[in-house]
């Protein structure tokens, strides 16, 4: 327990420290930090998570977390720890333009990936490969790379990287074959394709990125107005997850369409909005573009005076981001040296801290513990409110982000869901008990509570309790048992036999393996309700009705036949057929389907009198599907 | 013996009361409540041997009662109309449940079963059913098995394979351990979940975790405890697809 809280409150020090010196880490109480950590895989791993959550000016302690990672998911052997650590090496020293050693360690990662047969993490770095050489312009291996990816990601359905490999592949054929119309519309379908997943997965910040992909794909296809929709999606996710500085790009897109729709004085709107951001953001590369994008406009709107004045303006900014990556190498020097002399201070105050504190701990040792603990849990309570806070507040601004999306994206769904519907209402529909069946069920109940038959009445409503709950159950199942239906079919008879002088004779013959043959529930139910009602039993002296089931290669033949005075109902036209016999016809057709039969018309056939001797026959195949 | 009733619908404890009455006049009925407040009272000052509880009462739980009563000296029959998720945690912890609305036959010969166990010696442990309760996925974690002292309550995870044997089921568990249950292997698969363990056959159910080898000219499974288990022939490419992806 000590142990773990120690880690705990050190690992917690560790991304406070971080947190605020922003610009460099002590590598030495870094080492000391690690020194002190488990090497166990959960600890590596929440390791390989700070490594990646740094930023880039944090390479340096970045390295040295990876290696030591590395160095122990070696000892202990865990391939998938090292393939995912040179993976983020990887990535950390392209970032740095190690272009080298990045492209070695990522090789190495796929490696480790590959022979371990670790398909998210080989996904996952061929990605990043597919990044790397797209980086390189060596477009041929990117998409080979890509298409790796989306094989693999397709394969074991990994769709949190999916969307980005889709994205990734529809950019670089974007990029390559821009002016190929086929190409532009293939990059806009995968991108399409990836837009779908990411919405899936609820990944917002991946919604974004693809959505800005696809809005330049619009714009080449000649559809500014799609392009618009898109962004103003994009500007309403990122106003929702409150990730403001997204805005210092967006509206460059914005206002590059205005401009391609020539209304020049909504693209200067949006200019000067975007500007605020990039100003705000302190992101150069994004304002000098802004000051051309405005240049562009007003020298198309004959304004020449502000054309020249913000051509002008760009070339100020442009310069000046030049001149500071040539100075960046000398405040790295001065950085460091002020960093030494700042360590020297802490170490010296330090030693000064321990002096006194030795005197202290003699006379306060046991106060001073128990002070520790309750500011140590305090501290990690406080901890752990906030970051619940922080959980609890971003889960919100997603919800609502992702109901505005969901609203626009819902119309289109709309349709299809009406069609799956339909299909699902035609099974849905056979699978329900008659209505009638319930009214009258509860209707005889009441004849036998004013007839004062106790006993009748609460037999009646134990089968039809029963009942009810069978039929509750079997609507959920696609397939039941066929010895649960039969049983099913004797409860209901017994439960309508109640209303009959004489007694209906129910002879079934069944496979032998009824338990293990697996039938669509509640089809057979309907014909018996209906051999009851149109057979005309009253009359009959000796009612009947035969239930045949039998197995014939691959197929189960029901066959329902009765001896009463016969029911036509293939009889008249198509409109006058039943209802219930089109719905019993479509839901046949959709089961075949589902099983991959051919469904033939002869699977289906009703005759009655005077076409057969005596009663109605109903005859219907169904695909025999077994339970084990 | 005699009894309580705790259920939120007065029709339902006037029928279940009513059919107690008639048909099972050796309960006395002590009170009935609407709540859990008022049954914590009623038990608490009646004592009673038997408690019939509703699962569903308005905006509580029939099983927050147990919050007051951890270690219940009293007998619990569950009564439910529909709830199907609470009936598996019942039925797998082996306590005694009534379908609203009742039949008569059922609780006759439940309330006579009841009479004949005594009290020690029923074992059955409420902190099973609750973690069933609890567990995740509306799955549950225990199964109890009635045995000759008692019940014997098994972490489903440790179960390596069920075996069909007559009516009855044959459990193997990882601690070499062999119990023979009255219930027929069909209920376990019902109970069961379906992402753990797998009907391989008409009379085999295993527990995927525990599968060591396939062995293709046999179509039988080799379990970690060196059992075979049979595949049927329609179940091979299921079975095996489900290791494709692992």
């Amino acid at each position: 327990m000590k142990s773990i809280s120690k880690y705990f409150l050190l690992f917690v020090l560790l991304i406070c420290s971080l947190k605020r010196s922003g610009a460099q880490m002590n590598i030495d109480s870094l080492q000391q930090v690690l020194s002190q950590t488990k090497t166990d895989h959960e600890h590596l791993y929440s390791y390989l998570k700070v490594l990646s959550k740094l930023n880039s000016d944090e390479n340096e302690a970045r390295i040295f977390i990876g290696d030591w990672i590395v160095k122990h998911a070696k000892e202990s052997n865990d391939k998938e720890m090292l393939a995912r650590t040179y993976h983020s090496l990887g990535i950390l020293q392209l970032e740095a333009k190690n272009d080298v050693q990045g492209s070695e360690l990522l090789v190495r990662a796929l490696q480790i990936a590959e022979s371990e047969k670790l398909d998210e993490a080989s996904c996952r770095v061929l990605n990043s490969l597919g990044v790397m050489y797209y980086d390189f312009k060596q477009y041929d291996k990117a998409i080979k790379c890509y298409e790796k990816a989306l094989n693999l990601g397709e394969k074991i359905n990994y769709t949190k990287e999916l969307g980005l490999v889709y994205y990734n592949l529809g950019g670089i054929y974007f990029e390559t074959g821009y002016m190929y119309i086929d190409t532009i519309r293939k990059a806009l379908n995968l991108c399409l394709k990836g837009l779908k997943v990411v919405q899936n997965t609820k990944d917002t910040s991946g919604i974004i990125t693809i959505n800005n992909g696809i809005s330049y794909m619009y714009i080449d296809l000649g559809r500014p107005d799609s392009s618009l929709l898109v962004l103003k999606q994009n500007e309403q996710l990122i106003r929702l997850t409150n990730d403001e500085e997204k805005f210092s790009s967006h509206y460059l897109r914005v206002a590059q369409v205005y401009n391609s729709k020539k209304q020049y004085n909504l693209a200067l709107e949006n200019c000067r909005t975007g500007l605020f951001y990039a100003k705000k953001y302190k992101t150069p590369e994004w304002e000098y573009n802004y000051y051309t994008t405005m240049a562009e406009a007003y020298e198309s709107m004959g304004d020449y005076k502000n054309a020249n004045k913000y051509n002008k303006l760009y070339s100020d900014v442009h310069d000046s981001i030049i001149t500071k990556e040539n100075f960046r190498a000398s405040e790295d020097i001065q950085n460091k040296y002020q960093h030494e002399k700042k360590e020297k201070e802490i170490l010296k105050l330090n030693k000064n801290n321990e002096i006194q504190q030795l005197q202290l701990e003699k006379s306060l040792e046991s106060k001073n513990r128990l002070t520790i603990i309750i500011v140590a849990v305090v501290i990690v309570l406080l901890l752990l409110a906030v970051f619940l806070l922080f959980l609890i507040r971003t889960m919100k601004e997603r919800k609502k982000a992702f109901t505005a999306l969901e609203e626009k994206n819902s119309e289109i769904q709309k349709q299809s869901v009406i069609l799956s519907e339909q299909a699902k209402l035609i099974s849905r529909y056979q699978s329900q008990m008659n209505p009638h069946l319930i009214f009258n069920a509860l209707n005889s109940i009441q004849g036998y509570v004013v007839n004062d038959d106790k006993e009748k009445t609460i037999a009646q409503l134990q089968l039809f309790s029963l009942l009810m709950r069978e039929t509750l159950n079997n609507s959920e199942k696609e397939n039941i048992a066929l010895e649960q239906e039969i049983d099913y079919l004797k409860t209901y008879l017994t439960f309508e036999q109640e209303k009959f002088s004489e007694k209906i004779d129910f002879i079934i013959s069944v496979p032998e393996n009824a338990e293990e043959i697996l039938i669509p529930p509640m089809l057979i139910q309907p014909f018996i309700e209906n051999a009851i009602k149109h057979a005309g039993f009253h009359e009959n002296s000796n009612p009947q009705i035969w239930l045949n089931i039998s197995a014939e290669s691959e197929l189960l033949k029901v066959k329902i036949t009765d001896n009463g005075k016969g029911f036509d109902m293939n009889g008249g036209s198509d409109e006058s057929k039943p209802h219930a016999v089109f719905i019993f016809h479509s839901r046949l057709n959709l089961i075949f389907e589902a099983a991959d039969i051919e469904f033939r018309e002869e699977y289906f056939r009703i005759l009655s009198r005077p076409r057969i001797s005596s009663g109605t026959e109903v005859e219907f195949y169904l695909p025999l599907v077994y339970k084990y | 013996m005699n009894c309580v009733i705790v259920d939120d619908d007065k029709g339902c404890i006037d029928a279940l009361a009513g059919i107690i009455k008639v048909y099972c006049p050796q309960l006395t009925i002590l009170g009935t409540a609407a709540n859990i407040a008022d049954a914590v009272k009623l038990i608490s000052n009646t004592a009673p041997q038997l408690v019939f509880l509703d699962v569903e009462i308005k905006n509580e739980s029939g099983f927050d009662l147990f919050n007051y009563f951890p270690s219940p000296g009293f007998e619990v029959v569950f009564t439910t109309a529909h709830e199907k998720y609470a009936l598996k945690a019942i039925k797998s912890s082996c306590y005694d449940f009534l379908l609203k609305p009742v039949n008569i036959p059922e609780i006759v010969s439940l309330v006579s079963k009841l009479e004949n166990e005594t009290k020690q010696n029923s074992g059955k442990n409420i902190n099973v059913l609750l973690d069933n309760l609890k567990a995740k996925d509306k799955s549950i974690e225990k199964i109890a098995i009635p045995s000759a002292d008692g019940y014997s309550f098994i972490n489903i995870s440790e179960i390596i394979s069920l075996e069909a044997d007559g009516k009855y089921t044959k459990l193997s568990t990882e601690a070499n351990n062999k119990f023979l249950s009255t219930k027929n292997i069909g209920e376990f698969e019902e109970l069961l979940p379906a992402d753990i363990f797998f009907r391989a056959h008409k009379s085999w159910i295993i527990n995927l975790k525990h599968v060591r080898k396939f062995l293709k000219a046999e179509n039988q499974v080799l379990l970690s405890n060196n059992t075979l288990a049979e595949v049927s022939t329609r179940k091979k490419d299921e079975f095996l697809k489900l290791f494709e992806r692992a």
